[in-house]
């Protein structure tokens, strides 16, 4: 089909007179020859012919008049321009007219943004005041917030706000609560220290001053903004270091506490935490900046409650969510347009968190990190050990009792003795007290070639039996290095036992596969 | 000598004449006689207006984009460089007016329901066979090609232009040009078949 096409286009050229000599030949010859070649020839002259024969339009003896005066119209629309230069020339005035503007005065974008800038900040922070009512901060949140960084949001305790440090600045989230966040607790902080009466009315002042700041720290409005003062990072560090300088008052806290830690804190009265003052972190579901505010904390308004305030916090939690990551602004002071102040913000369902780069800590501040160590130790001191050190005396090795005074373990008030001793391979003794005392010995000779019999410590925790009936305690311990293998074989014999019981149990219970549609007789009726 | 090469040395004349008749005139109207811009109009519009009837199939516009036509070319022709016919060069300048008129149509066919163009010219094979005018029916037939198509055949069998003159004015090859004719031909052939009898 396509062959003759080929040809009926050469035909259809010829007959413009198109084809080149030698085609031309070959096609006259080949109509001699075929009809139907003939017949296509005479189809196309015949259609040039109608085509040729289609009658023109009547001359229109007036066209050059109206065109002339069409030209006259068009050259005057132009005024010596050509169209294509004009929208050009006047993108080039204007820019020029604009560039002198700026030039002279260079002032007037700045101060627009910055007043459109204002403007907005003035009503996403308009009438701000404490998220908590003065009732609603208990001691014991305030203390919780020292050790644990988090502070419950809600009345049910279940969402939180929860700083962290992060790389060189701060962050802060909004966040169900965890189960690891609150460590310690007030009452046990004042029992387990023995804090006498003068140390109790130190903390309890310690903990309103710090209440009233907190209050302070964390502003809400009807305009659903959240606002988080910066210092409330520079707070819960200064509030731990203060709990922590009452805490070394006792005498068991102190042995446990590094050398020099609490000459090393600055006096936090004398800390002035006025530059971070007025800098907040504003949440809101349309947009987060960290911007100035000045709160008047005299205005009437101020201790009015915001209604609804767990929703406005759970509101901004869900519209920010569509957006995993979002990049915030950071309007420090009119006129700073730095892009380097930018902060993250990740959001999941059930947390928002900001990441603020450049926020800076208070410089005589400990830092998070650094006093977060101290906690594990506010904790050991807290469990009334007592800790005593003995060194061998040439110096292989190292013996200590500790007083064990935890609920639910052996040998209750009792001491348990380690001594690990280097001067033959590494044999470390363990001595439990109570009824049932255990005794136990790991010695790793010298010589390297048994390093490959040794087990390991981890299996120790899994093979340890430990068990508590009433008053009886008994504990037994078994070392996994006697009879090992053994157990393990025994132990494998039992998993193959219990996986053909399970693969049997599967068995048994596999669903019956349905009967096929086809095998159903219909119902008769 | 045979009719063919008769015939082909009388269009060669007659363009050696029109080349040199074109390019005087246009030489006349650089040189500031505005009257040698009216020759020339005069002696072009009408193929250039039944360019832009069999083009578009519709009277309703001739006159704007004639106009549109000769004005461009009333300020490009001192830009003109005597390197072709100016036919070519009118033509050239026609189709793209022609296309460009299409495009504001199909532009304004989006913010109107249906195009009063599209309705004046639906060609229903049949539907006048007992009173009809062949001439018409051959025009609205033509109306109807595709554009690729139809201003190729246009130019070659209307206006008389060879395949190299075609292949300058639409800036396609000749071998497409070869094989559009051709291609509008069969079209042609195949919606004028109801009129067989009468036509071919």
């Amino acid at each position: 089909m396509k062959k003759f096409d080929k040809d009926f286009e050469n035909i259809s050229a010829m007959a413009d007179g198109e084809l080149r000599e030698d085609q031309e030949a070959i096609y006259r010859e080949k109509m001699q020859n075929s009809p139907a070649f003939k017949e296509k020839f005479n189809e196309y002259n015949k259609l040039k012919k109608t085509v040729e024969s289609i009658p023109k339009l009547p001359e229109d003896q007036y066209f050059v008049s109206r065109l002339n005066e069409y030209i006259k119209k068009e050259n005057k629309k132009t005024s010596g321009l050509r169209p294509f230069y004009k929208p050009a020339f006047g993108l080039v005035a204007l820019t020029v007219v604009l560039m002198s503007f700026f030039k002279l005065s260079p002032e007037f974008m700045d101060d627009l943004f910055e007043t459109q800038k204002g403007n907005i900040i003035d009503f996403y922070t308009k009438n701000l005041r404490p998220y908590f009512q003065e009732d609603e901060l208990t001691k014991d949140d305030i203390f919780n917030f020292a050790f644990s960084q988090v502070l419950p949001i809600d009345g049910s305790g279940q969402n939180v706000i929860s700083l962290d440090e992060s790389g060189s600045g701060a962050s802060i989230a909004i966040r169900q609560s965890a189960l690891g966040d609150s460590k310690m607790s007030l009452k046990d902080f004042t029992e387990k220290l023995n804090l006498d009466k003068t140390q109790q009315l130190k903390l309890n002042n310690v903990l309103k001053k710090y209440e009233d700041k907190i209050r302070g720290s964390i502003l809400v409005n009807d305009n659903n903004t959240v606002a988080v003062n910066a210092n409330l990072w520079n707070y819960n560090m200064a509030l731990k270091a203060e709990i922590l300088a009452i805490a070394a008052e006792n005498e068991t806290f102190a042995k446990v506490m590094p050398a020099g830690l609490m000459e090393s804190m600055p006096a936090f009265a004398s800390i002035d935490f006025a530059d971070n003052e007025d800098s907040f972190v504003c949440i809101n579901p349309d947009t987060v900046f960290v911007t100035s505010i000045r709160v008047n904390t005299h205005d009437p308004s101020y201790n009015i409650p915001v209604v609804n305030k767990v929703n406005i916090l759970k509101n901004t939690q869900v519209k920010l969510a569509p957006s995993k990551q979002k990049y915030g602004g950071f309007h420090g002071k009119l006129g700073d347009s730095s892009k380097t102040k930018k902060f993250r913000v990740f959001v999941d369902t059930n947390f928002i968190k900001f990441d603020i780069p450049d926020f800076a800590f208070e410089t005589k501040m400990p830092t998070l990190m650094e006093l977060e160590r101290i906690d594990s130790l506010v904790e050991l001191s807290m469990k009334n050990f007592n800790f005593e050190m003995r060194n061998f005396p040439d110096g292989r090795g190292f013996s200590f009792d500790m007083k064990f005074d935890s609920l639910g373990l052996p040998g209750h008030d009792k001491m348990i003795e380690f001594k690990f001793d280097t001067t033959d391979g590494f044999n470390f003794d363990m001595n439990f007290p109570g009824k049932d005392s255990g005794k136990f010995k790991i010695v790793v000779p010298k010589n390297p070639d048994v390093y490959k019999n040794f087990k390991g410590l981890e299996g120790l925790d899994s093979l340890m039996i430990f068990k508590f009936n009433g008053k009886d305690t008994v504990f037994n311990f078994n070392m996994p290095f006697q009879n090992f293998d053994g157990e393990f074989k025994e132990f494998n014999e039992e998993m193959k036992k219990f996986r053909e019981e399970m693969k049997k149990f599967r068995e048994d219970f596999k669903p019956t596969k349905p009967k096929n549609k086809k095998d159903k007789k219909p119902v008769v009726i | 000598m045979n009719e063919k090469e008769i015939n082909d040395g009388m269009q060669q004349a007659q363009n050696i004449f029109n080349l040199k008749d074109d390019f005087s005139l246009i030489k006349a109207f650089n040189e500031g006689e505005e009257t040698a811009f009216n020759d020339l109009v005069n002696r072009h519009k009408e193929k250039v207006r039944n360019l832009i009837y069999l083009n578009l199939g519709s009277t309703s516009s001739i006159d704007d984009i004639s106009q549109e036509v000769f004005l461009a070319v009333y300020r490009k022709l001192k830009q003109f460089r005597f390197q072709s016919q100016f036919t070519t060069w009118l033509y050239t300048i026609t189709i793209n007016k022609i296309r460009d008129h299409i495009r504001k149509q199909k532009i304004m066919s989006v913010f109107s329901a249906f195009s009063s163009d599209d309705t004046e010219n639906i060609v229903e094979p049949g539907s006048f066979k007992e009173n009809f005018d062949v001439n018409e029916m051959v025009r609205d037939a033509v109306a109807k090609l595709p554009r690729k198509l139809k201003e190729p055949l246009i130019l070659r069998d209307f206006e008389g232009m060879s395949y190299q003159e075609i292949s300058d004015a639409t800036g396609i090859e000749t071998g497409t040009v070869k094989s559009r004719i051709f291609r509008a031909r069969e079209s042609l052939k195949k919606m004028l078949e109801p009129w067989r009898e009468e036509l071919l």
